[in-house]
């Protein structure tokens, strides 16, 4: 019997994101009720967005959320209030990129915004009482670290993005991304050697 | 050398990498996003952003956590294939208007002929041909760089919150209305740069001939760095008390209840007021035209504060039309 993708990433720990809601949310969310449905959109948007994020940047992260969202509401009364939706909405988001991807309304799009210009990390930085210069080193490194991600080519971003990100076992992503589980974790490899060099450089 | 969540063996610089990645934090969705979005997602109202049409509700039950044993509710039959599920999510199926989005629509993958998004990017094809035949030249959209302040934008009479007009691009003719202490920085394909300040009323430049580009400010202060490609070319912009004329310049033009004032920096801009009287403003000079009750005129040196604004905004436009170099948008 084949393994569900819960099971082939225990190994690993759960994905990223908050542990499922209430089983009567899940439940409310194929009735498609608008409180279930308010409650599974806030358990799980900054999940989505902050995929989306990694995977396309921060230009197109929202489209991405709206999208996915958009079809999670159109395929909602199939969802098995027994079973975690982070690897769904991991599926969706990742599905939902690669169309972008394809369309090319990304190259439209593509553009990169300093890290210190965003009210929202400025927020993060005083919350967290750090040190203003280390804070300061910080988001410039998280800054460099996710130019170098969207450097990668696509493949490649999405493998180490959905392993290494997200907390995907490469059984997972291999199933996700429709390749094999060795070409997966080639890929990986590839991928961590790019983004090393490309930190380095 | 340490191990992967695979146990697979890496390198120390991989290592870096790999732990570079996973110490990335979240990144949380904004406030407004998160606001109005919840309520259209709530209500069954969010609409796509890109339109998709591989998409389809099979494919996504096919994923674990849903009961693939499940029928699709009649309200989801709109655009049905042979096997049952819609061909097409990029037309919503419950009779309601497409409209309720965050954002615009951006034109997604046709990969069917028989695709209803077809017949839409079809007609969408003719209506641009056809512009594009009989319709002037109104030249290439100005690009919004930077905003700054907090309040609203308009734009031909639609409201958006300042932050949904950043980075956006506007048509030419477009009339922009900021609003609360809003600034506006915008550019346009090497030609020229903008500033629009808090408060101001204005059509941006549009061209039948792109030589010739007429615009006009109603009320606040505009302030324009002509590019690199600008030569050549002319600007006129219309005022409630004169038209300026502009053949390469550093200026600004402001209007306020009671009087419609020129300040140029650099060049020189020709002036020809309502009344029919045209003049020459030179730089380092600022003319000021009053109406009613009464109506006068007055000329004098910039003052310090205007150089040093006209002086910031120049160095910037420089920048923002250097970086965005001639020729490209």
């Amino acid at each position: 019997m084949a393994l569900s993708p819960e099971e082939k990433d225990q190994v690993d720990g759960a994905p990223r994101g908050p542990e499922p809601p209430p089983r009567n949310v899940l439940t409310g969310v194929t009735r498609r009720e608008p409180d279930a449905l308010r409650e599974f959109f806030e358990h799980y948007l900054d999940t989505v967005h902050s995929l989306a994020f990694r995977l396309v940047g921060e230009s197109l992260a929202e489209d991405v959320t709206q999208d996915v969202f958009f079809k999670v509401h159109r395929a909602a009364h199939r969802l098995d209030p027994e079973r975690d939706p982070r690897y769904w909405l991991n599926a969706i988001t990742y599905n939902t990129c690669r169309e972008i991807w394809r369309s090319g309304a990304h190259k439209l799009e593509a553009r990169t915004v300093s890290i210190q210009d965003k009210p929202e990390v400025g927020a993060r930085l005083r919350e967290s009482g750090r040190d203003p210069e280390m804070e300061y080193e910080v988001s410039s490194r998280e800054a460099s670290v996710q130019a170098a991600i969207e450097s990668l080519p696509e493949p490649l971003r999405a493998a180490i993005v959905l392993h290494d990100y997200q907390g995907l076992g490469h059984e997972a992503v291999a199933e996700m991304t429709g390749i094999s589980h060795v070409a997966a974790r080639k890929r990986y490899s590839r991928a961590l050697a790019e983004l090393a060099k490309k930190l380095r450089g | 050398m340490a191990k992967n969540r695979d146990d697979e063996r890496i390198g120390a610089e991989d290592q870096e990498a790999r732990d570079a990645v996973r110490s990335l934090p979240d990144v949380p969705a904004a406030a407004r996003f998160r606001r109005e979005a919840a309520q259209l997602f709530a209500s069954g109202r969010l609409g796509p952003v890109h339109a998709d049409p591989d998409f389809d509700v099979d494919a996504v039950a096919s994923a674990p956590p849903f009961d693939e044993s499940a029928d699709l509710p009649g309200e989801l039959t709109g655009g049905a294939s042979s096997s049952g599920v819609p061909a097409s999510i990029g037309v919503r199926s419950t009779g309601e208007p497409a409209s309720t989005r965050l954002r615009p629509t951006v034109v997604g993958p046709r990969r069917s002929w028989l695709s209803p998004v077809f017949g839409t990017l079809a007609a969408a094809a003719v209506i641009l041909i056809l512009v594009t035949l009989f319709r002037p030249t109104l030249g290439e959209a100005w690009e919004v760089v930077a905003v700054s302040g907090s309040g609203s934008v308009s734009v031909n009479d639609r409201m958006f919150d300042v932050g949904d007009v950043a980075e956006s691009r506007l048509e030419p003719g477009a009339r922009v209305r900021t609003e609360g202490d809003v600034v506006l920085e915008l550019v346009h394909d090497g030609l020229y740069a903008l500033e629009l300040g808090p408060n101001t009323d204005m059509t941006l430049p549009t061209s039948r001939d792109g030589r010739l580009f007429a615009a006009e400010v109603r009320n606040g202060m505009a302030t324009c760095v002509t590019g690199p490609r600008f030569p050549g070319s002319m600007l006129r912009i219309t005022a409630p008390d004169a038209d300026v004329e502009v053949h390469g310049t550093t200026f600004a033009v402001l209007a306020d209840a009671e009087k419609t004032c020129i300040s140029v920096l650099e060049g020189a801009v020709d002036v020809r007021t309502h009344d029919g009287n045209v003049c020459c403003v030179q730089a380092g000079r600022c003319k000021r035209f009053y109406r009613a009750p009464d109506p006068h005129e007055t000329e004098e040196s910039l003052s310090d504060g205007q150089v040093a604004n006209l002086t910031h905004w120049q160095g910037r436009s420089h920048s923002l039309l250097g970086a965005q170099g001639p020729g490209t948008h």
